[in-house]
């Protein structure tokens, strides 16, 4: 059994790399002990996991002691904004919040619950091309201002954001800086003490690693409220029995794509061009995001007059797997919140699909797509009433909220 | 576990295959499920050798397409409507497409 289609969802999640499966197995075989256990089989397993600490701390060139293991990125986005909130409210204080509008559903989700709680949350936009202004950034802060967190590469459009500018800022203000650094670890070098930031965000499943692993970095001296404070695993920052072969999977999945980064960059972003070459033969169609600012594996294209939920869908019948940035709520469909905040209407939204690449695609599977993805543009976009059509090309206004279509 | 593909790359593919006409509808008990059923019931006056399906959102067929939103409406293995009612202009269109002659 072997998986069957051209996968070009990799910002989703990512096949598991099989050297990571091998390592994984025997933690769910003879590996069974609890880490915890005094006793020396779980010492063995103990050895492990530090083992896979070190792999993940190097990674990001942190140290191991600055990395507490989570179940993925959401927990780990959730245990950096909560518990900063929850340590300043044990001090009888409600503080303010800065972050912006395009991030993870983990990181809104995490600030709209701390809002609830009587802190303040300012959402800062970003520019049209989904890229937030650092000094819009800076301009929101406040003398309550306590956090700011930001993503590092938006996962929608693939836009890397200012976050050393910005860290720096909170530094010189003595703001806490999170991270989201889920979309860049594994895909480009990152190094936590040169970004400037306290808390850092990443998880094995984006770069071969199993899902149910991740890593908050925790800046030595940094201080928050756990979450799950019942046990004395990751030194009383997470409480829990560890998920051994998810982090041991996670460590080994940090130790290959360390090795492997350079060229894994260099072939994504031949894919990359080939792809966009490819794409670049269909009318009508535009390029989302900040080209001098977005990393390779990420590309949102908005393909004009393109129904981009009936083209992945028609393309999924065909073994061809994409995303979309629209999704689905109490039965209706939404536009995507993202490219929303930066300008693009509804219209535009509905256009748009994601391509995301990784280092298991060919350039054939690029040709493949790239020939499918014209075949049904071209039939969808006929069934239209030519009426519909209009005139609209890759500069129309009806891209942008305001326009009409 | 082993995923059946509908359509496999390149295979039996039906987009290129203009003999049949098969009409999936993937319906609820909503008013645009109603509609999308009368739509299909007008245009096979027009193409009278379709063969016409009806599915819940529960069937296998919807499963195996992604179909999560009713009205859903498959022609000729092409999904051409999801969660909003496909009008008749459309489909015609589209079965117009398919019977255009090849060029030699």
């Amino acid at each position: 059994m072997g998986f069957e289609g051209i996968y070009f969802d990799h910002a989703a999640t990512t096949p598991v790399h099989p050297e990571v499966v091998e390592a994984m197995l025997p933690y769910l075989q003879e590996g069974f002990p609890n880490p915890s256990s005094i006793h020396a089989a779980g010492r063995g397993v103990r050895e492990a996991v530090n083992e896979a600490r070190e792999r993940v701390a190097g990674l990001i060139r942190s140290t191991p002691d600055e990395i507490v293991f989570a179940s993925g990125g959401t927990e780990s986005a959730t245990m950096a904004i909560l518990g900063a909130a929850f340590k300043l409210e044990s001090n009888g204080k409600r503080g303010h919040i800065v972050t912006t509008a395009i991030e993870h559903p983990a990181v809104l989700g995490a600030c709209q619950f701390v809002e609830q709680r009587g802190h303040e949350v300012a959402y800062v936009r970003p520019n049209t091309n989904v890229r937030v202004e650092p000094q819009a950034i800076i301009e929101a802060f406040q003398p309550e201002t306590f956090l700011v967190t930001m993503m590092y590469v938006n996962n929608e459009v693939g836009t890397v954001q200012p976050v050393r500018e910005v860290a720096q800022a909170a530094r010189e203000r003595g703001i806490l800086m999170h991270c989201d650094g889920v979309q860049a670890v594994g895909k480009m070098p990152v190094d936590v003490g040169e970004l400037g930031v306290d808390l850092f965000t990443f998880t094995g499943h984006k770069y071969g690693g199993p899902k149910g692993a991740g890593a908050l970095y925790i800046r030595q001296g940094v201080e928050l409220t756990p979450l799950c404070a019942g046990g004395k695993q990751e030194r009383g920052r997470r409480g829990g029995t560890e998920n051994v072969p998810g982090i041991v999977g996670f460590g080994k999945a940090s130790q290959l794509v360390s090795v492997h980064l350079e060229e894994n960059v260099r072939h994504v972003r031949q894919l990359r061009e080939r792809l966009l070459e490819q794409l670049s033969n269909i009318s009508s169609t535009r390029l989302n995001g900040d080209p001098a600012h977005t990393v390779s594996h990420i590309m949102s294209v908005c393909l004009i007059y393109v129904d981009a939920l009936l083209l992945v869908l028609n393309l999924s019948q065909r073994g061809i797997y994409l995303s979309v940035g629209s999704a689905c709520a109490s039965g209706k469909l939404e536009p995507s919140y993202v490219l929303n905040a930066a300008g693009m209407s509804d219209f535009a939204s509905f256009c748009s699909v994601r391509f995301s690449l990784g280092p298991s695609n060919t350039l054939e599977e690029v040709a493949t797509v790239g020939k499918k993805v014209a075949e049904l543009a071209d039939l969808l976009r006929k069934v239209r009433r030519p009426e519909e059509i209009g005139q609209c090309d890759e500069n129309c206004p009806c891209l942008w909220a305001g326009g009409t279509a | 576990m082993r995923r059946k593909l509908p359509l496999s790359l390149g295979g039996r593919d039906r987009l290129m295959n203009k003999s049949r006409r098969v009409v999936e509808l993937y319906l609820d008990d909503s008013e645009a499920s109603r509609e999308q059923r009368e739509v299909i019931g007008k245009i096979r006056r027009r193409f009278p050798n379709l063969n016409v399906q009806e599915f819940g959102l529960q069937a296998p067929q919807a499963f195996e397409r992604g179909i999560f939103l009713a009205p859903g409406l498959v022609i000729d293995d092409v999904i051409l409507g999801l969660g909003r009612v496909v009008s008749p202009g459309k489909i015609r269109r589209f079965m117009e497409q398919r019977e255009e002659p090849d060029d030699e």
